[in-house]
This record gives C-alpha cells, sequence and structure tokens, in this order.
C-alpha cells in the first residue's frame, strides 16, 4: 500500500512539474499579448491626442497594474524624472531588461527599437515602429503557442511515462 | 521656481555652477550652439560661460528633458520657431527633415531659451490712458526681445484688474506662461490659431477687449480685421523698431490705413534699459 501511495505521489510530482513549466510559458505568451496590445494604445494615444509619454506611461501602468507589463510601465514612469541625466533611450532599454528578463530575450529584442525613436519629433515614424513592434510581439507569441502545443503532449507523455517506469520500478 | 532656475533644471549638469554664478545678472536669455560655450544674454550684449563647448548631444537632451521626451507634442510650435514650457521660450535652429513639411528636426545647432519675467506696473500708467472715451486699438511695437509680450502681460493685467474684460488670444501659452497673472476679468485661450480663437472669444467670453501678441502672417492680420468692428477693443504686438520702421511693411501699413489701430505703445531700448513711449496713429 505504501509502495502505491509513494508511485502515485511521484506520477503526481512529475506531472504537476511538467504542468508548472507549462504554466510558466502560458504566462510568458499572455504577457507577450497583452504588452503587444498595451503597444497599440500607446500608438492609439500618440496618433490621436499627442499625449505625452508620461501621461501614456501612467494610464498604462494603473491599466495593467499587477502584472510585468504594468511593472514596466510604472517603471518608465518613475525612471522619466531621471530626463536629462539620461536618454529616454537608456531609460526604455533599461526598464525593458529590468521587467522583462524572464521572460527570455524576444520581448527585449522586440522592444529595443522603440528606444530611439519614441519621445522624438517625428510621430509617424514612432507609431509605424510601434504597430512593427506589437505585431513582433504578437507573432512571436503565436509560435510559442504553437510550440506549447506540442511541448504540452511531450510534456505529460514523458511526465507520465517517468512516473509509470518509476512505479513499475518500486513495486 | 523662478524661469532662471527652471532653465537652469533644463541645463546639462556640467554647466550648472558656471550658470548659477551668473544668476546675479538678471539673464534674459540663456544660448546653446554647438561648437561654443553657452552663453547669456543681459544688458544688451551675450556674455559667454569659459566652460566645454556645447555638443547637439547637449541640445538634444534639453529638448528632450524639456518636453518629457515627448518632442511630437510640441513639434507643430518648433516649426514655427519656438515652443513654450512654464516661463521659458525654447527656440531652435537646426537642419529640418527633407521636404521642411515633416514635423521635426533631423539635427539641432542652436537654443535659445527666453526667460520670461513679470514686471508688474511697468505700463500700468499707459492703461487709464487706453481706455480714455473708450479704449483706443493699440499696437504694441519693439524689435525681438524688446519686450513687448511682458508690456502686453502688463496692460492685459491692469486692463483686467481695472474691470475690463479682457479676451487674451495666447497662441502658445506664452504670455500666461501658466504661471502668470493676467488680472481678475481676463479669458485666456490657447493652443488655437489667432483667427479661430478671436472667433470663439466673440462668441462665448463677451470681451470688451481682446489681447493677442505678435501678429505677423497673413492669418494672424485677418483675425485682427474679423474682430476690428465688432465693437471689441484690439490690443496687439508686433514687430518693428518704430513707427517709420513699421510703415515699411505694407501689411501694417494697410492695417493702420483701414483705422484698425490708433495707438503705438513703442518700446526702445537704450543702455540696457527700456522706455515706453505712447504715440498717436493719425
Amino acid at each position: 500500500m505504501k509502495k502505491l501511495c509513494g508511485a502515485a505521489a511521484i506520477i503526481l510530482a512529475c506531472f504537476w512539474t511538467a504542468l508548472d513549466r507549462l504554466r510558466e510559458k502560458q504566462k510568458r505568451i499572455r504577457l507577450m499579448r497583452r504588452l503587444a496590445s498595451s503597444l497599440l494604445e500607446l500608438q492609439d494615444e500618440l496618433a490621436e491626442h499627442q499625449s505625452s509619454l508620461s501621461g501614456c506611461f501612467r494610464s498604462l501602468a494603473a491599466k495593467n497594474a499587477g502584472d510585468a507589463v504594468g511593472g514596466f510601465y510604472a517603471a518608465l514612469c518613475g525612471e522619466m524624472l531621471g530626463l536629462g541625466e539620461l536618454r529616454f533611450s537608456e531609460i526604455w532599454r533599461m526598464a525593458a531588461e529590468k521587467c522583462f528578463a524572464p521572460a527570455g530575450e524576444a520581448v527585449p529584442d522586440a522592444l529595443r527599437p522603440l528606444g530611439a525613436l519614441l519621445g522624438g519629433s517625428e510621430l509617424e515614424r514612432q507609431c509605424a515602429a510601434l504597430e512593427r513592434a506589437s505585431r513582433r510581439l504578437e507573432q512571436e507569441a503565436e509560435t510559442q503557442r504553437n510550440v506549447l502545443k506540442n511541448e504540452r503532449r511531450l510534456c505529460f507523455g514523458l511526465s507520465l511515462s517517468a512516473g509509470a517506469f518509476l512505479v513499475i520500478m518500486l513495486m | 521656481m523662478d524661469p532662471f532656475t527652471a532653465a537652469l533644471e533644463l541645463m546639462p549638469q556640467r554647466y550648472e555652477s558656471a550658470l548659477r554664478a551668473q544668476a546675479g545678472n538678471a539673464p534674459e536669455e540663456l544660448r546653446l550652439r554647438v561648437g561654443q560655450p553657452p552663453s547669456l544674454l543681459w544688458g544688451e550684449n551675450e556674455h559667454f560661460l569659459s566652460a566645454d563647448r556645447v555638443t547637439g548631444e547637449d541640445i538634444a537632451r534639453v529638448l528632450e528633458k524639456a518636453t518629457g521626451a515627448s518632442l511630437y507634442s510640441a513639434a507643430e510650435a518648433m516649426r514655427q520657431g519656438y515652443f513654450c514650457v512654464g516661463a521659458l521660450r525654447l527656440g531652435i535652429c537646426g537642419r529640418v527633415t527633407a521636404g521642411g513639411g515633416g514635423s521635426g528636426f533631423a539635427s539641432y545647432s542652436s537654443l535659445c531659451i527666453r526667460l520670461a519675467r513679470e514686471y508688474r506696473g511697468i505700463c500700468a500708467s499707459f492703461a487709464d490712458r487706453l481706455c480714455e472715451g473708450g479704449f483706443s486699438n493699440t499696437l504694441i511695437v519693439a524689435p525681438p526681445g524688446g519686450g513687448k509680450t511682458t508690456a502686453l502681460r502688463d496692460l492685459i493685467r491692469s486692463l483686467a484688474d481695472g474691470g475690463r474684460r479682457v479676451g487674451v488670444i495666447d497662441e502658445r501659452c506664452e504670455i500666461s506662461g501658466g504661471v502668470f497673472d493676467l488680472g481678475r476679468c481676463s479669458d485666456v485661450i490657447s493652443g488655437l490659431d489667432k483667427l479661430s480663437a478671436a472667433l470663439l472669444l466673440l462668441r462665448s467670453m463677451d470681451p470688451q477687449i481682446i489681447a493677442s501678441d505678435e501678429i505677423s502672417s497673413p492669418g494672424d492680420l485677418n483675425a485682427i480685421r474679423e474682430i476690428f468692428g465688432c465693437g471689441v477693443g484690439i490690443l496687439a504686438s508686433a514687430h518693428a523698431a518704430g513707427r517709420e520702421d513699421l510703415m515699411k511693411r505694407g501689411a501694417y501699413r494697410a492695417l493702420i490705413g483701414e483705422g484698425v489701430f490708433t495707438r503705438l505703445l513703442v518700446i526702445r531700448r537704450r543702455g540696457g534699459k527700456r522706455s515706453y513711449a505712447l504715440e498717436a496713429l493719425a
């Protein structure tokens, strides 16, 4: 009976580990999607109202409060106080690296070109760059979602096989 | 915060102590030119600091800080030469992006920060004289940097504190600067071109006098013509050294010929001091 319980616990642990890993990946995909949609919101705000970047960041931080996207915009709001000593492009790069490093290189890579353009005098180029970055993040999210689908099957299969193997060994 | 301190906050940190040391000279302008040390204008001359030479990057940083990294929001004003941040007026020179119709500068070569100041009462004595027997439409004239906006601001305040409803067309927030007192009975409209602002004021605020700074373009002159004949007084300013100078320019000659303005307030500058003279236009 003890062996059976142990084997069941091992199967559950393997299953749980796989599930946890997949959940992390899913979270990363959701984050990319939210970031992509926030970039489009920023683009709309700039194109329609020519609002200041600080104002846009404040409202995006409030709207996305509690997750990394909100954290990113909140960090930008805070760091904007250092303008003059730091260029906006540096502030943008540092915030992107700090807030999205756990999400892998894809997010900072997609955001990097925006740092040099946002805040400049040519609004059309900024809006086009925001759209490009948003599209790139959406594509990356879609790619990762497809990978995740395959990984999900593989992870569950492997974790169950590993668990079953251990059960046999223990029995 | 006084305008000089506000300007210092925008400046590159390495110039701060050298600039601060000149505060006692009451500078009117701070200038950054690529390849030259920074300079300040007081009296009638520019005074250069013994400091590092300015780079294009310095000017870009100042502009980024002044606009909160939102240069696009000031792009339209920049294309017309300057934009205002509180009591500071930032004028820029450089290479405009191809076509000139774009919204920006490809690079910057000069930056002039003019510090708007409030000299209460400098024109108060003229306010009553202008209102004797009904308001006489008045044009304030002086060369660039001559103190037209400061005089206009003081006249508006004196008239508005005297109970006259003054509608102020403050296209780029230079008159009010967001910080200056324009009197109890003033109504300020900003962010609109002069003609739209004048029509809005006439429709909605029932002004007795409409005041506007720097009328120069054909659009501005049209706005003045629209106001003229509506039973509203006109107070405006224009670039000119004096009456003769003004009459050399066809557009102003026409306005004066049409009887739009009946008085000139001429500002002259000698030895760093300004004098004001009210002249009747025959």
